[in-house]
């Protein structure tokens, strides 16, 4: 139905740059998911797709139209905002109507438009009622359902969950999740929760400092993090860090992990990206779920005797902190009997699960 | 509309935004006519008033170039020195004891005190009450012959004297008096609003700290409506260097000229006694005056707030 | 004692201040406020034989209106003896349009100014807010001369234009504050409804508006009633404003001083402000004091 692509974008406000070159694609039926920390760009993002804000450089096309420098209202995009942004005078119905209310459609119309977007959000019987009469997830249904009776090309989400209590957000995030996979249409969503993204998106750009650090699915994100930013930013808890160097000693590559005391260097050869990285500063990543008692590991995974700090329970997991040395990392386990703090547990690293990355330059080391 | 281009001279320097400007002009047609008026109406007018306080213009303007002479003449007449020094009496004591009544009228009302409604309604009304007739009322009251001193004479304490709007040099003092009669309501609802937006958490810290009642307001409570404090400041000082109808309804710049402020100095130069030139020069040096003391705090205001 | 709002209830008070001494202070507070009107009413209905034996402060004896008919159509005022009623038509004919006219642009410029934020907005936002300290003898006599060469020097028209424009830097700041609070993302959804400026301000921001409306509306019918530098410099004889024609009354009559005519004037002269106060003194001051919407 509809394709969305940004290319060369640039935006700056005085001079700071905002954005810096982004480059993005959506395809037909998809959703994107602007990630990225507070000051990243990714609202004034939005805003530039949505018409708000005026480029500084580049362009936007919309099913290969130049959609550039067209005014908002003739975009054929809503956005649903994060205050909600609902007009409070407006009772829910009108607030609903409005912009058919701006295009000159007559009221019976939009009495039907209304009633058939209420009827789908649950909604219907507030519709007579005022936007401080509603609660906060009703008032982000009514939001949504002012985005909704214009069926837009195109859906932007600006953080819509943000301030919505838990459960509500649970239940909203699943309602948008719902309501893409009925209609299929073309969604940006931005939002600085990881979770959200990796539950709604098909695409997710992670950004950084007005740049994309990474684009691409959320299987991708997670299992491939193309530089540090990314391998911090997403996941929960956390990616483990480990600094490292590699010597190359008689053929062999041998790496060793700088904070955890004395142990002894692994060989990893067969890991032929590293040759480049010799004499380097080295990042080792790996996931908390990916560490393993070392009982359980394969033979020639570097095994760390660590001292148990606190364990959080979570009930469905739990999480250990742990110091080796110098070194600090956590451990996800199946919730049990908790290890005392205190106590030593060896645990061992997987050489398969590790992520290399340039601790200088930030990259990862192509595998 | 020429001004238009010289306040934002750096949207024409860049790349012409047709879209930008395509959405901004319907604002800058909306602020055209108010921003017209007032460049004209106050800006025009002040550099205006400066310019004729160098000219040699009396009663008719007279465009012949003067210098200073205006200001060495306005500043050698003993009735504008009265004038200033009780413009700067007036302002200190008005300011300082319609903050210091207005604080203890707020903290008093803050003590979740019953009848609060009719009590405010009672220190706010005289806001309302044009100096005019605060004037003409208090006029009345200070006046020894009929006024308190009378009437606390005819009660029996025969040696009661209250009779400073007849001295020359207490005069200033009553019109003190009615100017805080008139503003201190005003002052103490707008610190109570204050007063009950402060963190109610950071006043129970106070006292879990150990802070008795003076302690917490000195130190927590006050510092913490501070920015209501300076707006209360700078309206006062804006409305005192106003001052004018007060003093004419009130003691007629009397006795002799010893309630003169330089409002009354320069309405009475320009349309009394025909020296608009020397009228002027009064004008500006209340105007720099004023200037002084506000411009800093509106800069300060609206700079912190405003920008990307 | 301080156990209590450890606990935290809004409802209990701050202090345990001893309430008598509280109470004593706001009454004596409250009776030093309230006395200069007392003295006024209880003056204005007292016949003059009595105030010339008595004083001015007193209870009547003998209550009478007298002095109220005579302030409202006969007292002289210079050579023209009709009371203060011409003139408190004037003022009627002054202040109600110039109030609305400088609330309703200084709405415009409050909400053009904050939410169409072009190049140069905050500059002209402190240009037009400095117009609040003006100390208006600094353009007293250019404004006597403009008005007199545009042929409107005491003309309720003249009026009427100096007190719309003065007043606009004082309805400008306070619609300013009130739609700083109000979300941007309101206007900007409505923008991508589809709607334009002139369709935003009426149907969206001008019907949340009504509190600082109110505020706005008191402040300039105050002021503008209230006002005396510019009434007493552009409008004489015939076409002065009530506060003139009040000063002019009480300051400069001649022979025997009618204490209660005066008094009952200068409460003529008061009453249209303070029964303003009354009605709506309560939303002035929340929505001078709040400002923020909910939506």
């Amino acid at each position: 139905m509809t394709t969305l692509n940004i290319s060369g974008l640039k935006k700056s406000f005085g001079t700071t740059d905002v954005l810096k070159d982004i480059n993005i694609a959506v395809g037909d039926r998809g959703f994107l998911v602007l990630l990225g920390p507070s000051g990243c760009g990714k609202s004034t993002l939005l805003n530039v797709i949505a018409g708000l804000e005026q480029v500084s450089g580049g362009g936007i096309t919309m099913d290969g139209q130049e959609i550039t420098r067209v005014e908002s209202k003739d975009r054929d995009i809503a956005m649903v905002f994060q205050s909600y942004a609902l007009y409070p005078s407006m009772t829910v119905e009108r607030n609903i109507t409005f912009s058919l209310e701006v295009r000159g459609v007559p009221r019976e119309q939009r009495r039907q438009a209304a009633a058939e977007v209420a009827e789908s959000l649950q909604i219907a019987h507030l519709l007579g009622r005022k936007p401080s009469q509603l609660s906060g997830g009703q008032r982000q249904r009514v939001a949504i359902g002012r985005a909704l009776v214009r069926s837009p090309k195109v859906f932007l989400f600006d953080e819509p969950l943000s301030n919505l209590d838990t459960q509500l957000r649970l239940e909203t995030r699943a309602l948008i999740k719902r309501l893409h996979q009925r209609l299929g249409s073309t969604s940006v969503y931005v939002t600085h929760d990881q979770s959200e993204a990796m539950t709604l998106a098909t695409h997710i750009a992670v950004m950084s400092k007005g740049e994309v650090a990474q684009f691409g699915t959320p299987a991708e994100i997670y299992s491939k993090p193309a530089n540090l930013f990314v391998a911090r930013f997403v996941g929960t808890p956390p990616m483990n860090f480990f600094p490292a160097s590699v010597t190359e000693r008689q053929g062999q590559l041998l790496v060793h992990l700088e904070n955890c005391g004395a142990i002894p260097p692994m060989d990893l050869s067969s890991h032929g990206a590293l040759l480049h990285s010799v004499g380097r500063k080295l990042t080792i990543g790996v996931r908390p779920d990916q560490l393993v008692l070392a009982e359980s590991a394969e033979d020639g995974d570097p095994v760390l005797e660590a001292i148990v700090d606190i364990v959080e329970d979570t009930g469905t997991d739990m999480f250990v902190y742990l110091r080796s040395g110098n070194q600090e990392f956590i451990l996800r386990q199946p919730p049990g009997l908790p290890p005392k703090s205190g106590a030593t547990l060896r645990v061992a690293l997987p050489v398969t699960n590790m992520h290399f990355f340039d601790t200088e330059l930030g990259d990862r080391l192509s595998d | 509309m020429t001004k238009k281009e010289g306040i934002a001279p750096s949207g024409l320097a860049r790349s012409f935004d047709w879209a930008g400007l395509r959405r901004y002009l319907p604002a800058w047609f909306a602020v055209a006519p108010s921003l017209a008026a007032l460049l004209v109406f106050v800006y025009g007018f002040a550099l205006w008033t400066a310019y004729i306080s160098l000219s040699a213009s009396k009663m008719i303007p007279d465009f012949t170039f003067v210098g200073l002479r205006n200001y060495q003449r306005l500043w050698g007449e003993d009735r504008w020195t009265v004038a200033a020094t009780n413009l700067v009496t007036f302002t200190v004591l008005y300011v300082g004891v319609t903050l210091a009544v207005g604080l203890l009228i707020a903290i008093l009302l803050d003590q979740k005190v019953r009848l609060e409604t009719p009590l405010r309604t009672i220190f706010l009304y005289p806001a309302a009450v044009s100096l005019v007739v605060t004037g003409i009322s208090w006029k009345w009251l200070l006046n020894p012959g009929t006024g308190i001193e009378a009437f606390v004479r005819s009660l029996g304490w025969d040696n009661f004297v209250f009779d400073w709007i007849i001295q020359q040099h207490t005069v200033i003092f009553a019109v003190v008096i009615a100017a805080v009669w008139q503003q201190a309501g005003f002052v103490a609802v707008l610190l109570l609003a204050a007063l009950r937006g402060v963190d109610g958490e950071m006043v129970k810290a106070a006292r879990l700290d150990g802070a008795g009642p003076v302690r917490t307001y000195w130190s927590v409570i006050i510092p913490a409506i501070r920015p209501a404090f300076i707006s209360a400041f700078v309206l006062l000082v804006a409305f005192a260097l106003k001052t004018f109808d007060l003093v004419v309804a009130m003691t007629a710049q009397g006795p002799g000229y010893a309630s003169a402020l330089p409002s009354t100095f320069v309405y009475d130069m320009a349309f009394q006694r025909n020296q608009l030139g020397i009228a002027s020069a009064g004008a500006v040096s209340i105007l720099l005056f004023a200037a002084v003391i506000v411009l800093p705090y509106v800069i300060w205001e609206f700079r912190k707030t405003d920008g990307h | 004692m301080a156990t209590d709002t450890i606990t935290g209830h809004a409802r209990a008070p701050k202090f345990p201040w001893v309430p008598v001494l509280l109470y004593l202070t706001l009454g004596v507070l409250a009776f030093i406020f309230i006395m200069p009107l007392a003295v006024m009413v209880l003056t204005s209905v007292r016949p003059l034989e009595e105030i010339r034996t008595a004083g001015i402060i007193g209870i009547p004896q003998h209550v009478t209106f007298d002095a109220w008919g005579t302030a409202w159509n006969e007292a002289c005022i210079a050579s023209v003896c009709e009371g203060l009623q011409p003139y408190f038509r004037n003022s009627l004919a002054i202040a109600v349009p110039a109030t609305l006219l400088s609330t309703i642009l200084g709405a415009v410029n409050g909400y053009a100014l904050t939410k169409f934020r072009f190049r140069g907005a905050d500059t002209l936002m402190v240009l037009i807010i400095l117009g609040c300290f003006l100390p208006l003898q600094a353009v007293l006599i250019p404004a006597a001369q403009t008005l007199s060469s545009l042929g409107l020097a005491n003309s309720v028209f003249g009026l009427i234009l100096i007190y719309a424009v003065y007043g606009l830097p004082f309805t400008t700041l306070f619609f300013r504050n009130y739609y700083v609070a109000v979300p941007d993302e309101i206007v900007r959804a409505a923008t991508m409804d589809g709607a334009g400026f002139w369709r935003i301000f009426t149907q969206i921001m001008l019907p949340i508006s009504w509190p600082i409306f109110m505020v706005s509306v008191v402040f300039q019918f105050t002021g503008i009633w209230n006002e005396f530098l510019f009434g007493v410099s552009f409008s004489t004889g015939a076409s002065q404003t009530v506060t003139v024609a009040l000063n002019n009354l009480v300051n400069t009559t001649f022979g025997v001083k009618q204490y209660n005519v005066d008094m009952a004037a200068s409460l003529i002269a008061a009453l249209p402000v303070l029964i303003l106060y009354l009605f709506v003194g309560r939303f002035f001051v929340r929505g001078l004091t709040a400002g923020s919407v909910k939506g």
